[in-house]
């Protein structure tokens, strides 16, 4: 799956789990679009069930604090889905929320629910015209990245239209929890200082973890970081940490990209394997 | 305590206790309980921040998988710094890095309160309450040297809510250099023995009617293999479960049961605690065995137990080791689990169909048999909570049982006295304050501020 941050593509590393936040922000009023896919992959949930899960802790965590707008049938990528509208009160404001589960399915779990959310800060009356053209825009997504401009985006297997002022994720995590391997990358904004890779190590440091060996590598316009830890319980790890800088536009800009990797020592060929190749598809790909 | 002038510089110096000069700066930093620190997950940019419902739908819309893999601590975490409710100096001093809805007025009372001619700035460390607390015992100790450093002093005084006592005694066993600059500390409910609680939603998730607190236990699931779920993420919180110490308060063991052939007959699970956690058979052992219908899945199973290791090694390092400087608050009269106690099911049951005449669906029933030879009717074999049954009463703060709360200094459970001998008193308990509001309870603010005082020789 090819994705796209400004102007930086990249592709998904293969045989991991894709575990990103699908979150879409945007400001004025404030709003949020989310995407879940289902955990554990394969249940087949039905909608109805899923959905009546969330609107129960829902209710349990605000003890009648969140108000039942409305509840019932929609649809959803041309497939039958079930909602929740409901309202609450935050920082002086009435949000409205107004979540939708559909059973649509992933690239391999056929049946799988696939939840839409949104909160808004606007009338209740507004919500629907925002949502309505958003549910039924989803379709299964292309191996290209969408054109910079475009209001499609990319959601995992997904494509949906987004209204253009959405902010989608800058960052991006795979996992693969039984072998212990995750990965991540993220795009950062024009105007963030050069990445500290000395704190990221030392984030890990902080986790608990001891450093046996580490090698600082030199990479074309950044520095990539190898590591051999291991814990009080003896378990040995691999990690890495990469940040390069990609020039943009004219005059020249540098867009920093951060590569994370980690996972068990015994692996540490395939997961170093796994980075130069997200490393490899990387691209400045600045076609409108 | 006597008042000096320095003449030469007309600051004020202060003689406390062991007869040595200070000058007038004392750092008071607060370290806050589980959950209570507001955290910004930065590659999902999400945020744990109980002053948000904004922030916290997220946690209420996705499934305990999906919360479980955001817990995990290899999905880095920061404690946020923006409030924009406070001045600049306060988000400084850490303030924004606590759940302001829970320690706002707290730290607000401990800033306004005056110790003599002292200047006391009130510190707060958020801290990443998800990982192991001796982790984050170092972390507290190293933003403590960093206060000092800004503060150019050497001295400051201590005061944690809940886990962060299990925090705070890591910082200062672990940091010989903090420790020895500390003038005191004090602890407000801190679980030392653990909560009772949080076995028994091991077994039946957190329950709406009685897991009330601030609504967050609803988030770490409202059944068995969720709460299993997402606590196979959290080396901080798996390490408030009941340690080998507990006793309820008759000094009696807590874990017990009765079979379903001799329901007459009461037994006890007893031994190390631990050990009993991680049995196969559940319970005593809290997973249900792989396959099993409320059996949690591989990678959490294979997570659960990595934290249930990480809790024994915690506490059979920390023990009950406290620093020499340490008194302690505790409330007590509101209702909590005090001991975990099952009705078990029986271990072989007979599955009868009788078929219904007419369109009626087929009664299914189960029979068991007593060892006695009765046979009795059950409507489900199998319960998710193996027979749980709540053995509750009002001897706790509504989360830490007594015995847990008074763990670092056994049977003192002195009532707070204004200008007692706090030489001798270490322990000081008051009725009726629930654990997340203990803090700024009037009562627990009295004995603090007096305790204070005390360690500033006013």
């Amino acid at each position: 799956m090819r994705h796209r941050v400004d102007e930086i593509g990249f592709t998904s590393p293969s045989g991991l789990a894709d575990r990103t936040s699908y979150t879409f922000r945007a400001t004025g009023p404030r709003e949020q679009f989310d995407v879940e896919f289902e955990r554990p992959a394969g249940g087949a949930t039905p909608a109805a069930l899923a959905l009546a899960e969330v609107r129960q802790q829902i209710v349990d965590y605000t003890r009648g604090g969140f108000v039942i707008v409305g509840e019932g049938e929609i649809g959803m990528g041309g497939q039958p889905g079930k909602f929740l509208h409901y309202q609450f009160a935050d920082d002086g404001a009435d949000i409205q929320g107004f979540i939708v589960v559909a059973n649509l399915g992933s690239e391999s779990n056929a049946g799988d629910w696939v939840q839409a959310s949104w909160q808004l800060e606007v009338p209740a009356a507004a919500v629907r015209g925002i949502v309505d053209p958003v549910l039924a825009s989803f379709t299964r997504g292309s191996a290209m990245a969408p054109a910079i401009g475009s209001g499609l985006r990319q959601v995992g297997p997904w494509v949906v239209e987004l209204p253009a002022r959405y902010v989608g994720p800058r960052s991006f995590v795979w996992a693969d929890d039984e072998i212990e391997q995750r990965l991540s990358l993220t795009v950062h904004p024009f105007d963030i200082p050069k990445p500290d890779l000395d704190a990221r190590v030392a984030e890990i440091v902080a986790r608990g973890r001891t450093i046996d060996h580490r090698d600082d590598v030199p990479i074309i316009y950044g520095k990539l970081v190898r590591l051999r830890l291991h814990d009080d319980a003896g378990e040995q790890f691999f990690a890495c940490r990469v940040a390069q800088a990609y020039q943009i536009g004219n005059p020249v800009r540098d867009r920093w990209v951060e590569v994370g990797a980690e996972g068990l020592l015994a692996d540490e060929a395939a997961l170093r394997k796994r980075v130069d190749d997200l490393l490899a598809s990387i691209a400045v790909e600045d076609r409108r | 305590m006597t008042e000096e002038t320095n003449p030469s510089s007309r600051e004020m110096v202060c003689r406390v206790d062991d007869n040595t000069l200070e000058t007038g700066k004392i750092p008071i930093v607060f370290v806050p309980g589980v959950m209570g620190s507001r955290l910004h997950f930065t590659a999902i940019d999400q945020r744990w921040d109980p002053d948000s419902n904004w922030a916290m739908v997220h946690w209420l819309r996705v499934s305990a998988d999906r919360t479980r893999e955001e817990f995990a601590l290899s999905n880095p975490a920061t404690v946020m710094t923006e409030n924009s409710s406070l001045t600049q100096a306060q988000r400084d001093r850490g303030w924004a890095g606590v759940a302001w809805g829970f320690y706002g007025q707290f730290v607000q009372d401990l800033a306004r309160q005056r110790f003599g001619r002292y200047q006391t700035p009130v510190y707060v460390i958020g801290y990443d309450w998800r990982q192991n607390n001796r982790t984050s015992g170092d972390a507290v100790a190293r933003r403590i040297n960093e206060i000092l450093a800004l503060e150019g002093v050497e001295r400051f005084i201590l005061i944690s809510h809940s886990m962060g006592g299990l925090v705070t005694r890591a910082c200062l066993k672990n940091n010989a250099d903090v420790a020895g600059k500390l003038m005191g500390v004090v602890h407000i409910a801190q679980p030392v023995h653990g909560g009772v609680v949080l076995v028994r939603r091991m077994f039946t998730g957190a329950v709406s009617a009685e897991d009330g607190g601030w609504g967050l236990s609803t988030i770490l699931g409202n059944n068995r293999k969720k709460f299993q779920t997402i606590m196979s993420s959290l080396p901080g919180p798996m390490q408030l479960m009941v340690t080998p110490n507990y006793r309820d308060t008759d000094g009696s063991w807590w874990y017990d049961f009765t079979s379903f052939a001799n329901p007459e007959i009461p037994q006890r699970w007893e031994g190390n605690t631990w050990d009993l956690y991680s049995m196969p058979a559940s319970p005593p052992g809290l997973l249900a065995p792989a396959g099993h219908a409320y059996s949690v899945d591989a990678v959490p199973r294979r997570e659960f137990a990595r934290r249930l290791a990480e809790a024994r090694a915690y506490h059979d390092w920390v023990a009950l080791w406290k620093h020499e400087k340490t008194w302690s608050i505790y409330s007590t009269g509101l209702v909590t689990d005090m001991r975990v106690h099952f009705d078990l099911p029986a271990d072989r049951y007979e599955t009868h169909v009788i078929p219904s005449y007419g369109e009626g669906m087929p009664v299914i029933l189960y029979t068991a048999q007593r060892a006695n030879g009765t046979e009795v009717t059950v409507s489900n074999p199998d319960p998710e909570s193996r027979g749980n049954v709540l053995r509750r009463r009002a001897q706790s703060d509504s989360t830490v049982p007594d015995p847990s709360g008074e763990g670092l200094f056994p049977g003192q459970r002195h009532p707070v006295a204004i200008g007692a001998d706090y030489t001798t008193l270490k322990q000081f308990r008051i009725s009726g304050a629930a654990h997340d509001a203990i803090c700024h309870n009037a009562n627990c603010e009295r004995c603090l501020f007096d305790i204070l005082r005390h360690i500033l020789g006013i």
